[in-house]
């Protein structure tokens, strides 16, 4: 064999190896400073959250669930708390929320979108709206303590209106049994991860 | 020309494992550091394994909506157990309990029971409180709570699965001695731990 042959043999696993190599190994699930400026610090923000990612999506599988009215109030209402609110915490500054008051959308959102129970718009509405203030404020308050400000809010919302209505629309699609049943399944397991969340956040706090 | 692929390919997975990982110091094997830790706990338990693949296998074996309304609820029940246990509830001879859920599920797929519908999802929910209750006394205070909680449920979500596919074998002559065999299989562990609850 070749030198020529053995280097072209190598150049894959060497690519890979640099790849892997220069690949970032931490992970900041707060207070991202992505380098690009505010907007796509706001954006990886939420990205990289995952307490804030579940019950959007167990808001967009029950509300794609429902019907396109509910999709629609879903993807309308959800943003608009979440901006709104995101202006008064990058207001008001850095807020510490226990692990409890951060289980219960996660288990309301969940729950329903497991039991698929119908419900009348208005309801997917205002849960929408109550999910975008709480979210809201706690990532706006988390932009005014790196000094994102209303820029790093505007840069959560939107990948959060990408988000809600990326899940409605595939939600809606799922017209097949088996397609529902799993969807059903991702808003149980949100739901069970929510009661466990809250245990967790009882046992901390010391409550019990 | 495909023997270079296969061989270029190796070469890439051989240089993925030389390379350097981070080092962690409080990444305990045991501990509540995240999502792996969190999978791997429902998974490292033979009672717990040999229970939930029970359910799935019985699910699969009563069919339609059994086999879709076990995977949907159980999560939420086991959860709710694990929060009895998480927050020091008291739930004397939850052990004997685990063991029984073995022993009777097991006996429920080699009998081919088929109780109503309510009477099976109230006795496995029940235990699927005791095996959540189990799990939550045994979680240590972590420092990621969340992807612990995500780990575990996913964990518990697969043996279900597995449990279910294996049932699936159900549709055919051969599958359904297969798993009414795997059903005895599953007894047969779960008495081995009943006897060691109790004695």
């Amino acid at each position: 064999m070749t030198a020529g042959a053995i280097c072209r043999i190598l150049l894959l696993p060497a690519i890979v190896a640099m790849g892997v190599a220069v690949a970032p190994a931490d992970a900041n699930a707060h207070l991202m400073t992505t380098g690009l400026g505010p907007f796509y610090d706001g954006a990886a923000h939420f990205l990289m959250s995952p307490e804030a990612i579940l019950p959007v999506a167990a808001l967009g599988i029950f509300a794609g669930l429902q019907g396109l009215s509910h999709a629609r109030a879903a993807v309308v209402m959800l943003p608009i708390g979440w901006i709104l609110f995101g202006f008064a915490g990058v207001l008001t500054g850095p807020l510490d929320i226990s692990p409890i008051y951060e289980s219960v959308p996660l288990i309301l959102l969940g729950g329903l979108a497991a039991a698929n129970l119908r419900s009348p718009t208005w309801l997917t509405a205002v849960l929408a709206i109550l999910l975008g203030m709480l979210e809201g404020y706690i990532f706006g308050s988390a932009a005014s303590a790196i000094r994102d400000g209303m820029v790093g809010v505007v840069g959560t919302v939107s990948v959060v209106f990408i988000t809600i209505a990326l899940v409605t629309a595939a939600v809606m699609n799922a017209t097949r049994g088996w397609s529902r049943i799993a969807v059903r399944v991702v808003g149980s397991w949100t739901a069970a991860t929510g009661i466990l969340l809250l245990g967790w956040g009882l046992r901390s706090n010391g409550s019990l | 020309m495909r023997a270079s692929i296969v061989r270029n390919i190796g070469l890439a997975f051989v240089a993925l494992l030389l390379t350097a990982g981070v080092a962690e110091a409080h990444a305990g094997a045991s501990g509540a550091s995240g999502f792996f830790a969190g999978f791997l706990h429902p998974i490292m338990g033979p009672d717990h394994v040999a229970a939930m693949m029970a359910v799935g296998l019985w699910g699969a074996q009563l069919g339609r909506p059994a086999i879709w309304l076990l995977p949907i609820t159980f999560p939420v029940v086991m959860a709710f157990g694990g929060l009895l246990g998480l927050v020091g509830a008291p739930m004397p001879g939850f052990e004997i309990g685990i063991a029984l859920s073995g022993v009777l599920l097991g006996a429920a797929v080699l009998t081919e029971a088929r109780p109503p519908l309510f009477a099976a999802a109230i006795l496995v929910g029940i235990f699927a409180i005791f095996h959540g209750y189990a799990h939550g006394a045994e979680l240590p205070v972590g420092e990621n709570a969340l992807f612990f909680s995500m780990g575990f449920v996913a964990g518990t979500g697969l043996l279900h699965g597995i449990g279910i596919v294996i049932g699936l074998l159900y549709q055919w002559r051969w599958g359904k001695v297969a798993v009414r065999a795997a059903g005895g299989a599953v007894g047969v562990v779960g008495a081995v731990f009943l006897w060691n609850a109790i004695a």
